[in-house]
């Protein structure tokens, strides 16, 4: 490497170091950069150092030989008149005798360059304190963008959050919506169901009590004169047996007749017939009865009735599809009554419910019979447990249980929904279950519920109070 | 090119035709963001797109856009804090624009990607000057057009401008012919 041997003249140095001081032994100033003079309050050249800055870096005493041991280090100056700083490093020259501070003015913000009459010309063109300003402004347009965005930002969050605020207190009231709508639909489906049932249980009450009183006045008189009847029947078979004894030969005429009709047979045949018309007409009255008794026409408001009567009579109109018949078993009944008292209830309603009830359960019953007789399989007798007892001190209980093939947990869903139904087309209306529900819990403010699985049969349990409380009194208290 | 510029030109439209008109030029130009940060490098052809928008919308041509927005970009420049580095660069017109490129140069030493242009003075005369303009970009000449006459405003100086040299009829570079007088 070919040693360094050319030098800046003087003229050069200074304009290459606008900003240059040197100074002597004695620390007086005996050259300075051209900028450096312009811009100071005071004359350099002349005067000592210490009149015009202190050394803040490094620490040392303005001493020269002090100075001189600190080539290595960043020398930063302050202006004793105006706070300028130069920043730069110091050489000394021995032969001269002399040290030379070549450095530049330094700042942090371009405005403090205003405020000391600098120009940019003013600095060298190598000087990076340009670049450094440019860096800085930069640096603060960054900051002014990140600002700005971050102000944007926090603006479109707030924003975001009202519209997300919004879109849930939209979404809650379209949900308050649709559950009222979801709730009056179910309602109108109600109140469908109730106008349907309510048309067709009046027409059907009135048809049955209508029978029912029809055939109650012929049955009355049967069954009034069938006691005289078989009373005289009886008389008249006496005073014929009197007659064979009084008179063994008659004659060959009545004998004759005798034979044609049979008369021993007659004799024997006779009381039987009677009998039998009489357990008959028994049996129209009872059944007369019950469907007097199911319909109640004449009990349409709230009555204390024996419940117990009401399940029977409706047993009794059922008994048919009770006994055995060609394609099943029979189902039996049977009963676990409580010791109940007189119960106030809309009997007519409650005689419906047990009605549905009880012919649900022997409808599965039957299907399930009629499933063992198809597979071949021996069928399990039907049964119907019908339990009532008192709960607590004003509560009824009354249970119906079936032993036939339950329900999944689906159809148990949807039991008491209006228009629900899993039987063939024209074989159920879907109303049954729906309106019993109604009358259970609206009517009579009890409960209904069903208990059943696969397999496990089915059981409705109907809780209903021995009191019903008028609703305005009730609001009262 | 570099967000300033982006901005600058969003800043000019607002203040001369409104937030709508911006936005309808946006849309019109395809571009999608809401601001631009100063020193982020943005790919020239966005620029291009705006300054096309801008034509069609506004009804002008993209020549008088851009020279409307040189003119502009001095004021713009000043008011984002480049103020005082401005102040410092020269006097009067011909110190600056003899500085001009100094001040371009230093942005490209630290700022490598902005690719900024340069500029040189040449055949300076008391009332006249040759400003030779190089950029690796197509069809800013109009606004260094624009440029010469805001720092004309700045100044307080009387300026004629004359392209004397055209990059797109097959010149090397773009040349003005820069005549003022101090009012």
């Amino acid at each position: 490497m070919i040693p360094p041997y050319l030098s800046l003249s003087p003229s050069l140095l200074a304009k290459v170091f606008p900003f240059h001081i040197v100074f002597n032994k004695n620390r007086e100033i005996v050259q300075a950069g051209e900028v450096l003079q312009r811009i100071s309050p005071e004359s350099l050249v002349g005067s000592r150092l210490e009149q015009h800055f202190q050394i803040c870096r490094p620490r040392v005493a303005l001493d020269f030989d002090a100075i001189r041991k600190h080539s290595r280090s960043l020398f930063l100056l302050e202006s004793l008149h105006n706070g300028m700083q130069l920043k730069g490093q110091i050489i000394e020259v021995e032969e001269e005798e002399v040290i030379f501070f070549l450095g530049s003015i330094w700042v942090t913000d371009t405005a403090t360059l205003g405020t000391l009459g600098v120009k940019l010309k003013d600095f060298a063109i190598h000087d990076p304190i340009v670049d450094f300003l440019f860096l800085l402004q930069a640096k603060d347009s960054a900051l002014a963008d990140a600002k700005h965005l971050t102000e944007e930002l926090t603006q479109q969050q707030a924003e975001l959050h009202s519209a997300l605020q919004i879109q849930a207190d939209l979404a809650e009231k379209a949900a308050v919506q649709a559950q009222k709508l979801e709730q009056a639909m179910l309602e109108l489906k109600q109140t469908e169901a109730q106008l349907i049932h309510t048309e067709k249980m009046s027409s059907l009450g009135q048809l049955v009590a209508g029978v029912a009183h029809e055939i109650n006045n012929p049955v009355s008189f049967i069954h009034g004169n069938i006691t005289h009847a078989s009373q005289n029947v009886q008389d008249l078979l006496e005073l014929l047996q009197l007659y064979q004894k009084q008179y063994p030969n008659s004659t060959p005429e009545i004998q004759e007749k005798a034979e044609a009709i049979d008369l021993e047979f007659l004799i024997e045949d006779l009381p039987k017939a009677i009998s039998s018309m009489k357990i008959g007409a028994n049996r129209i009255r009872e059944i007369v009865l019950s469907l007097r008794n199911f319909s109640r026409l004449d009990e349409a408001g709230v009555k204390a009735v024996d419940i117990h009567s009401g399940i029977d009579s409706t047993l009794m109109i059922l008994q048919n599809r009770l006994k055995p018949q060609s394609h099943h078993l029979g189902i039996q009944v049977i009963k676990e009554y409580g010791d109940l008292p007189e119960v106030e209830c809309y009997a007519g309603q409650l005689n419906q419910v047990f009605m549905n009830i009880l012919t649900n359960a022997i409808d599965a019953l039957e299907e399930d019979n009629l499933k063992c007789l198809a597979t071949d399989t021996n069928a399990t007798p039907g049964k119907i447990k019908i339990r009532t007892e008192v709960v607590g001190y004003d509560r009824i209980t009354i249970r119906i249980a079936d032993n036939g093939p339950g329900m999944p947990e689906s159809v148990l869903k949807r039991l008491f929904d209006p228009f629900f139904t899993t039987k063939p087309v024209g074989k159920g209306t879907g109303l049954g279950m729906s309106i019993s529900y109604q009358i259970i819990t609206e009517k009579h403010g009890g409960s209904l519920q069903c208990i059943s699985s696969p397999g496990q049969g089915t059981e409705f349990l109907i809780e209903i109070p021995v009191r019903q409380v008028n609703p305005v009194l009730s609001l009262l208290r | 090119m570099y967000g300033l510029v982006n901005k600058a030109i969003q800043d000019m439209v607002c203040d001369r035709f409104g937030e709508e008109t911006w936005e309808k030029i946006k849309q019109t130009a395809g571009v999608e963001m809401s601001s631009f940060l100063s020193m982020e490098g943005y790919p020239d052809d966005l620029t291009h797109r705006l300054v096309k928008a801008a034509s069609e919308v506004l009804g002008l041509s993209a020549s008088e856009i851009m020279q409307a927005f040189g003119e502009y970009w001095i004021q713009y420049t000043a008011q984002e804090g480049y103020g005082e580095m401005m102040e410092m660069s020269g006097d009067n017109l011909p110190d600056f624009l003899e500085n001009l490129d100094n001040l371009h140069a230093r942005v490209g030493v630290l700022f490598p990607q902005l690719q900024p242009p340069s500029f040189d003075c040449t055949d300076i005369e008391e009332e006249s000057l040759n400003l030779h303009y190089h950029s690796s970009r197509e069809g800013l000449a109009p606004m260094v057009i624009g440029l010469m006459k805001g720092l004309g405003t700045k100044f307080d100086t009387e300026v004629e401008i004359t392209q004397t040299g055209d990059r797109e009829q097959g010149a090397d570079h773009d040349e003005f012919l820069i005549k003022y007088k101090p009012n």
